[in-house]
C-alpha cells in the first residue's frame, strides 16, 4: 500500500493533469507538465538486497522482518529471491525513506544498495 | 554447546569449548580489522554513482562505525561474565536485549574472516578438512563455529532448552 500511495506522483508527473474543482472558485488545473529535474527526483528507489555467500538465510528472514516488518513468509520469499537470482527489490518508495531502511540494512551488514526506478 | 533460556529473557550458551570461546573473544579482532577488504564489506557501496556514494558515505559511514562500536560494548559486558562450565567448557550469557547486538556481530566478524582469508562461494561447499592450507583451514572452521552460534540464537527459544 505504501508504495502506492508513494508511486501516484510518478504517474501524475507523466505530462498529465487534473482539475480540481472548489465551491465558488475558478477551476485550477493542477499537474502541469514537469520538468525533467523534477521528474526525476519524483520517481521511487528501489531498496535492492545482493546476495552474499555468509549471510545465514535464516538471518536475512529475521532482517527483513525486523527491519521492513514484513510476515516470516514474505521475507522468507524475498530471502529466497535473493539467494536464487542473486538480488531482490525488497522495498520500493521515497528516497528519504528508501535511505533509512539501506542504513538500517548495512548495519545488519547485508549487501544493500539504491537503484531509482527507471522512466 | 547449547542454549538455556531464562524467565528474566536471558539466555546462557553453554558447555561451550575453548574454540567457540576463543572465537567469539576475538569476533572484534577481525570486524575492526583495517584491512581494505573487510572496510569494503562491512561499510558496502549504496549507490552506483560516484559522487552520491561520496556524499552519503560522509553522512552515514560514522554512524556505522558507532553502531558497531555500540555493538562491541554489548558483547563485551556480556562476555565479561564468562565463567566455567564443567572441565573445559564455558558458558555465557546473551542477556535480554541484547539479541541483535549478537547476532549482527556474530554476523559481521564471519564476513571478516572471510574476505580476510580470500575466501570464496566455492570454499563454503568444501568440508574445511579439505582445505589444504592451514590458516584458510582456521578460518573456515572459525566462520563455521560462529555461524552455529548465530543459529542458535536465532532458533529462539523454541530451539532452546528452557531452565
Amino acid at each position: 500500500m505504501k508504495d502506492r500511495l508513494v508511486r501516484l506522483p510518478v504517474l501524475l508527473a507523466a505530462g498529465s493533469s487534473c482539475r480540481v474543482m472548489g465551491a465558488g472558485a475558478e477551476p485550477k488545473t493542477v499537474g502541469e507538465p514537469k520538468t525533467d529535474t523534477e521528474t526525476r527526483t519524483q520517481r521511487p528507489w528501489n531498496v535492492i538486497v545482493h546476495d552474499d555467500p555468509i549471510s545465514l538465510m535464516s538471518y536475512v528472514t529475521r532482517v527483513f522482518m525486523d527491519v521492513f516488518g514484513y510476515a516470516q513468509p514474505k521475507a522468507h520469499k524475498l530471502m529466497m529471491e535473493v539467494h536464487t537470482a542473486g538480488r531482490s527489490v525488497v522495498w520500493t518508495g521515497a528516497r528519504e525513506q528508501a535511505e533509512t531502511y539501506v542504513t538500517r540494512l548495512h548495519g545488519f551488514h547485508l549487501l544493500a544498495t539504491l537503484e531509482q526506478v527507471d522512466a | 554447546m547449547y542454549v538455556v533460556v531464562y524467565e528474566n529473557g536471558t539466555r546462557w550458551l553453554r558447555q561451550a569449548t575453548p574454540l567457540c570461546v576463543d572465537c567469539v573473544k576475538r569476533m572484534f579482532e577481525w570486524i575492526e580489522s583495517e584491512d581494505p577488504r573487510v572496510k569494503k564489506r562491512l561499510f558496502p557501496d549504496t549507490f552506483a554513482d560516484p559522487t552520491e556514494e561520496a556524499a552519503w558515505r560522509r553522512l552515514t559511514e560514522a554512524d556505522l562505525a558507532h553502531l558497531i562500536l555500540s555493538r562491541r560494548q554489548i558483547v563485551d559486558k556480556d562476555l565479561a561474565r564468562l565463567r566455567a562450565d564443567g572441565p573445559g567448557l564455558y558458558r555465557w550469557p546473551v542477556s535480554k536485549g541484547h539479541d541483535h547486538a549478537w547476532i549482527s556481530s556474530l554476523n559481521a566478524a564471519r564476513l571478516a574472516l572471510f574476505e580476510l582469508h580470500d575466501l570464496g562461494p566455492e570454499d563454503m561447499d568444501i568440508d574445511p578438512e579439505d582445505i589444504v592450507d592451514e590458516d584458510r583451514q582456521l578460518a573456515m572452521v572459525q566462520i563455521d563455529i560462529l555461524g552455529f552460534i548465530q543459529d542458535l540464537l536465532l532458533q529462539g527459544d523454541g530451539g532452546a532448552d528452557v531452565a
